[in-house]
């Protein structure tokens, strides 16, 4: 067993001791005034600072359990080393709990989602089974063609946000004669959703799609919008019950069409709330990419987009595999009628999805401590998002 | 019509019998799939769908209980699919969907929809809301004189009294729309008038139903024997009449009403009256439109035609001479196509003579733009000249309203 227990990088140790003595000095200067801004700050390090604080502790008592190991006393080193199993094992969480502490939570976590699914390549078979991702399982008449639905709950991004990206089944289609299993794919899209003005309790800054700095902000002029007009005279002579709005944003190209409801007022609002959700995910997605082309090469790799197939649900086989996180399981029906097992496979997407985001901190930490060494470090260089 | 594919009336069936049902009225499969959708719905929702009483201990009474249930559950659920399948095969029939399901969302509001009584259109939703904010913008400032000829003393929040009539107002959906959209600028009188009987009742029916699910803000008052609401007790008033327009009494009371304290009896008149010819009649509209909803709401009834203007533009003719009685400060008038919003722009001219100020023709959708390559080359048009006065044709679709501004 390795004595001084697993290793955090040092730059990681480095910077949560730095970000971990800003929060001390910050909670000085807030008992004498009081600052907003700092207050903002001290509640976004206290994370960090608590986490370090645990750590620490883990480590000084491991620290005193490698010297009672080495008592002459028989007794003694038995009870150091039934503890230092345990402690060493705790380390490993909270190294692990102090690293995702320092990871840049994402800015939309806390917002509910909008989850969009459609049939990738693959004809009618992938229409069904993105009806059964859809409806849980349950066979519906007709296959889907698509499928948006919101989970209203605050910090339903963070949780459906490792499910995006390509899900490709593998199983014998019930229209195919000769047994051969077919392969085809869904793409899940998972965007943020900003709340309503009505419902918007915890008006983030970023959230609030007024404010032209918001990743949420279209400006209307930019939008062109179009009913799908029947042909003919309209007015009195025909009696639609359609009303289809289609909304297009211009300098990005994203289309959004809207026709579920009888009521157009319905139709564009929704158009509306759905055109925003794209375009803040390709906002975020933009700024993603710039980031991770600051981190370099390193972790190119782990960069998720919507086009790589993230998990098979393979039926002959009854299983259901993360290519992200590596985890099988089988009880491929408990995963489709979203059952325990199907959180366990979400769990370790997240878990692989914190993982990288920790990947992601050491490159740069690793850089900017290289860079630091030619010219003093630009202290908090961390650009907002 | 053209007939339907084999294949596609096959691929309907085999998603289900209904669908099937549906498709020669709705042509297509995507919207066969949503009328099924929305008929579905409906029925769900009217036939209050109970949870099944799930067993929770093992007494016999309560699994005797949870087997009754399932046993009603099983019924109603046989019942909604009997009741499904017959308002489709209505709907093929070329039934009005709305007749059926006896609502049509109009903006907010859901206006309730029956026999006899136009059914409100996407268009005129789509010129309700920007005659709205033409109004807000028009009369916020500029005629404060008006209001403030009755009381003096600027109020708070609502500091302007706007007039509104609306005349052919059908299942009220205009003034209705028009009052939510305004009501929080505005203090407001709203009319609306209709020579059918049952249209004025389903209008104040429209009225009370909106009111009650809080789609919208009470009036004060509504019943035509407390028009004496005055300002000082801050009323919004929405009142529908029964009057034929050809007619001189109800303009008398309207006048004796609204009048005494400004110069013009009325701020706002709007109206979609009956713009159909007899031979467009035949030819252009809708089976179901033709089959099932009044004619009387479509095409101007022969016992008013006058020698001086077409058959289909009589009412427009009509309106004129109203306004000039009324006075009103903006107008706007529903029309059938660009042909008849020029003779409806050109009666508006003649008739306002001196008092006009702004008068725009607006397509389907007055606030886009048009793109040039729409293929229709008719809709490229952005302007005309009526009795020498270049008149700005806004928007994009058919030609569908007249909108003046008068001083």
């Amino acid at each position: 067993m390795d004595a001084t227990g697993p290793n955090l990088p040092p730059a990681l140790l480095q910077r949560a001791r730095n970000l971990a003595a800003e929060h001390a000095s910050l909670a000085t200067t807030l008992e004498q005034t009081f600052d907003a801004k700092a207050a903002k700050r001290l509640g976004e390090l206290s994370r960090v600072a608590t986490a370090l604080r645990s750590y620490d502790e883990a480590r000084s008592s491991l620290t005193e359990l490698n010297q009672l190991s080495q008592s002459t006393d028989a007794e003694m080193r038995q009870l150091a080393h039934d503890e230092l199993v345990s402690t060493h094992a705790q380390l490993t969480t909270l190294a692990t709990a102090l690293s995702a502490s320092l990871t840049p939570r994402d800015p939309y976590a806390h917002l509910p989602c909008l989850v969009e699914i459609r049939p990738g390549p693959g004809g009618q078979e992938g229409r069904y089974f993105a009806d059964a991702v859809a409806a849980g399982g349950a066979a519906n008449e007709s296959p889907l063609a698509e499928a948006v639905f919101e989970v209203l709950d605050e910090g339903a991004y963070d949780l459906f946000r490792s499910e995006a990206g390509m899900h490709r089944v593998q199983r014998v289609p019930a229209t195919e004669k000769q047994g051969r299993t077919h392969t085809s794919a869904v793409a899940v899209w998972v965007l943020p959703s900003f709340p309503t003005s009505d419902s918007a309790g915890s008006a983030a800054m970023e959230a609030d799609f007024d404010n032209p700095e918001s990743d949420f902000y279209i400006d209307s002029k930019e939008v062109r919008s179009e009913k799908m007009r029947a042909g003919g005279a309209g007015g009195q002579h025909v009696n639609k019950t359609e009303s289809a709005i289609r909304l297009t944003h211009i300098p990005t190209g994203t289309v959004v069409s809207m026709q579920d409801s009888r009521s157009q007022h319905r139709n564009r609002e929704d158009a509306w709330r759905l055109l925003r959700s794209r375009v803040a995910a390709q906002r975020r997605e933009e700024q993603q990419k710039i980031a991770s082309a600051l981190r370099n090469s390193v972790l190119s790799s782990g960069q998720i987009t919507r086009g790589d197939k993230i998990r098979t649900y393979n039926y002959q086989q009854d299983r259901c595999t993360d290519h992200r996180s590596g985890v099988d399981v089988h009880n491929l029906p408990d995963v489709l009628l979203g059952g325990e097992t199907l959180g366990r496979v979400m769990e370790s997407a997240r878990s692989w999805l914190v993982g990288r985001d920790i990947q992601a901190l050491i490159a740069e930490e690793e850089i900017r401590a290289a860079e630091g060494e030619k010219g003093q470090g630009n202290g908090n260089g961390k650009k907002k998002k | 019509m053209p007939r339907l594919p084999p294949s596609l009336l096959q691929r309907a069936r085999s998603i289900s019998p209904d669908l099937a049902t549906l498709l020669p009225a709705c042509r297509d499969l995507e919207s066969a799939r949503n009328e099924l959708r929305w008929i579905r719905e409906h029925v769900f929702a009217s036939s209050g769908q109970s949870q099944v009483v799930s067993s929770h201990g093992s007494s016999k009474i309560q699994v005797a209980a949870a087997a009754a249930a399932a046993v009603v559950e099983r019924e109603r659920s046989n019942h909604a699919r009997e009741v499904i399948a017959s308002l489709c095969r209505r709907r093929a029939r070329g039934e009005p969907l709305q007749y059926l399901l006896g609502s049509q969302p109009f903006g907010p509001l859901e206006i309730q929809c029956r026999r006899g009584v136009l059914i409100p259109r996407p268009e005129t939703e789509t010129w309700a809301y920007a005659l709205a904010s033409e109004v807000a913008a028009r009369l916020k400032a500029s005629s404060s004189a008006s209001a403030a000829a009755g009381h003096h003393g600027q109020r708070v929040g609502k500091s302007r009294r706007l007039r509104i009539v609306d005349f052919c107002t059908g299942t009220g959906c205009i003034p209705l729309l028009l009052y939510a959209l305004l009501h929080k600028r505005f203090q407001l009188q709203v009319w609306g008038f209709d020579v059918e009987e049952r249209a004025v009742r389903l209008a104040r029916e429209n009225l009370r139903y909106n009111v009650a699910r809080g789609l919208m803000p009470p009036p004060s008052s509504s019943s035509p024997n407390e028009h004496d609401s005055t300002p000082e007790n801050g009323g919004d008033v929405i009142r529908f009449e029964k009057a034929d327009i050809f007619a001189d009494d109800w303009l008398r009371s309207l006048l004796q009403q609204g009048g005494g304290e400004s110069s013009s009896a009325v701020d706002v008149l709007v109206s979609n009256p009956p713009y159909i010819s007899a031979k467009s009649f035949n030819r252009d509209t809708g089976r179901s439109v033709r089959n099932f909803e009044p004619r009387l709401a479509l095409v101007p009834h022969l016992r008013n035609a006058q020698a001086a203007c077409a058959p289909e533009d009589v009412f427009y003719k009509r309106l004129c001479e109203v306004a000039e009685v009324l006075q009103p400060m903006i107008m706007l008038f529903e029309v059938g196509d660009l042909e008849q919003a020029t003779r409806v722009a050109q009666m508006a001219v003649v008739a306002t003579g001196e008092r006009l100020k702004d008068l725009e023709i607006w397509r389907d959708c007055p606030d886009v733009v048009e793109e040039e390559h729409m293929g229709d080359s008719s809709s490229a048009i952005t302007e005309t000249y009526v009795e020498g006065r270049k008149v700005s044709i806004r928007g994009s679709g058919h030609g569908r309203s007249v909108f003046v501004h008068l001083r």
